[in-house]
């Protein structure tokens, strides 16, 4: 592989004792993945600092003594603790995390503690090269902003921190992010491509079929939002490895099926039928109703413009007192919430925020009774694995109506059936 | 009279050597929930050897699959003695790779991770005694039955 004279140094050891550490690591997955030369990245976003046991303290600390500092703008994801209740947190649990962000601060990150890290800094640029973690994340941008980045495992999101460098491989190379399959959706009802509820299943769908491969999605409508492509990847990335997916005529490296998939014929065709999209989402638990325990929204954490349509629905009304309404973002977002002075608004509706976190693999709404409602394909279907509570999957406005009320009922309006 | 098979690794990803039973996972595994770094139980509930420990074994797998948290798992796995005696695989994988460098960075434990062809990886099964050489040559004991029990 060839290695720049700074690479090298590194290496050596002529950088301190953690760019050693994290240049060694990024050779030998450089060698291994059979690329043949690092690149520059502009931004490191870490899952290192979640306490997921003493191999994370171990090398947290490790890093500290070799007074190592990370080289490019580097964001944290996600970590057990709620921010904004601390004190709810269970003692060993917090200190052991906080100590953590607290050795990456001190090496230079950023703690935003977010799932969704380009809410908090300028977006990366078509074309740039970056090195994330956290799958929804890598699917955004790939997808939607056209930055490059493959789906980088703790410990290895810091040593391309560190030295700031990364292998060029996988989708950080133009040729293998062309679409290899094609996702075609056959007669849908008129009403579903303008709604959210659709683009979260047929992620999960699109996801769940496509493996490794990358689609390319043809017939969505050009006024597609923002937040459905990204409710359509992070759902994609948690029912299987979605990292890169093209929607002909939207995102940016799919102006046409001919760029999408750089003029070489698929490996593969998916056909997508409403039977397929209403079976998914009778697994998210679509079409299942009754006494509703909690709400859960912000999974990916909640965007401003989100929280832009969410407030006119809270006016003036209260959440059930047998529910807990929870919605997941970064301080970041929160803060600008507050500016608005929207965060009175939340408090006085009974909606709760949570930030640092998200609360699916969460103690918060473990052991609540009732259904647990979501906006969220990819909340769904990691609670009912993990949780083992019971997610209904529904449109933002019947989630409010569902903390309103107390209970919800089985969206067979929107969903229809097969006859 | 022994009778052995020789398998070349066709790439080494971390060296050293070592002897065990093996054990194939016929699935790719999460190691973030799906393994128990304290005991080297499979713990995940969708993985067909749900109950299986991995602990002191050679371990023959098509590779990693879900969290960019898997490494930490096999790491706390490896520290505690818990973790497989090497691994086998048909194809590189960052995953394992990450993990067990860390491993050896922060606590020292050395294992051999290597790559072999796919038809010598369709011909390994569970149970068998194989012993990896410095030389990265697999060497397989066809005369008896790996040494079960306590």
């Amino acid at each position: 592989m060839e290695l720049s004279a700074a690479d090298r140094q590194m290496l050596a050891g002529q950088k301190g004792g953690g760019a050693r550490l994290a240049m060694e690591l990024i050779v030998q997955v450089g060698q291994a993945t059979r690329a043949t030369r690092l690149i520059d990245i502009s931004w490191a976003h870490v899952g290192s600092a979640y306490n997921n046991g003493q191999a994370n303290i171990d090398f947290a600390e490790r890093l500290m003594e070799l007074g190592t500092r990370v080289a490019v703008p580097t964001t944290l994801t996600t970590c057990s603790l709620n921010m904004q209740r601390l004190e709810n947190s269970e003692p060993t649990e917090l200190s052991a995390s906080l100590r953590l962000i607290e050795l990456y601060e001190q090496m230079g990150c950023h703690p935003t503690m977010t799932c969704a890290p380009y809410h908090v800094r300028a977006e990366p640029k078509f074309g740039e090269h970056i090195a994330w973690t956290e799958s929804s994340a890598v699917v955004y941008a790939n997808s939607i902003l056209g930055a490059r980045t493959n789906a980088y495992v703790e410990f290895l999101d810091m040593c391309a921190a560190i030295t700031g460098r990364a292998p060029e491989t996988g989708l950080h190379i133009t040729e293998n992010r062309r679409a290899t399959v094609l996702v075609e959706l056959c007669d849908l009802p008129s009403h579903w491509p303008g709604d959210d509820r659709f683009f979260h299943v047929l992620g999960f769908i699109v996801g769940r079929a496509v493996g490794d491969e990358i689609p390319a999605i043809i017939g969505l409508p050009r006024r597609t939002r923002l937040e459905q492509l990204r409710a359509m990847g992070s759902a994609g990335a948690a029912s299987g490895s979605l990292k890169l997916f093209h929607a002909i005529g939207i995102t940016p490296e799919a102006a046409t099926l001919e760029e999408a998939s750089q003029g070489r014929p698929p490996k593969g065709r998916v056909r997508v039928r409403p039977a397929d999209l209403r079976a998914a989402a009778a697994q998210l638990g679509a079409n299942v109703g009754g006494d509703v325990g909690a709400v859960c929204l912000g999974t990916p954490h909640f965007s401003l413009s989100e929280f832009t349509r969410l407030m006119p629905l809270l006016e003036g009304v209260h959440v059930h007192d047998s529910v807990r309404f929870y919605i997941s973002t970064s301080d970041y977002v929160l803060a600008q919430v507050k500016d608005r002075g929207w965060l009175d608004l939340l408090l006085a509706a009974g909606v709760t925020s949570v930030t640092g976190r998200c609360t699916y693999y969460a103690p918060l709404v473990s052991g609540c009774d009732g259904r647990v409602v979501t906006n969220s394909a990819k909340w769904a279907y990691y609670a009912a694995a993990g949780l083992g509570s019971r997610p209904t999957f529904a449109s933002l406005e019947d989630c409010v109506h569902a903390a309103i009320r107390g209970r919800i009922d089985s969206d067979t309006e929107f969903w229809g059936d097969d006859n | 009279m022994t009778t052995e098979r020789r398998i070349r690794a066709t790439e080494v990803l971390l060296c050293g050597k070592c002897s065990g039973d093996t054990l194939v996972l016929e699935e790719a595994l999460s190691f973030w929930g799906g393994l128990d770094p304290k005991s080297g139980d499979i713990v995940d509930e969708h993985h067909p050897q749900q109950g299986e420990c991995v602990a002191g074994k050679i371990l023959i797998m098509p590779g990693t699959r879900g969290s960019t948290s898997s490494p930490g798992a096999l790491a706390d796995a490896l520290q505690r003695g818990m973790g497989p005696a090497a691994v086998i695989l048909p194809e590189p994988d960052i995953t394992i790779l990450v993990a067990v460098m860390i491993a050896r960075e922060l606590h020292n434990t050395e294992l051999p991770v290597v790559v072999i062809g796919r038809d010598d990886y369709r011909c390994l099964e569970s149970g068998q005694r194989l012993t990896i050489t410095d030389a990265n040559v697999l060497v397989l004991d066809e005369t008896g039955h790996a040494s079960y029990g306590i």
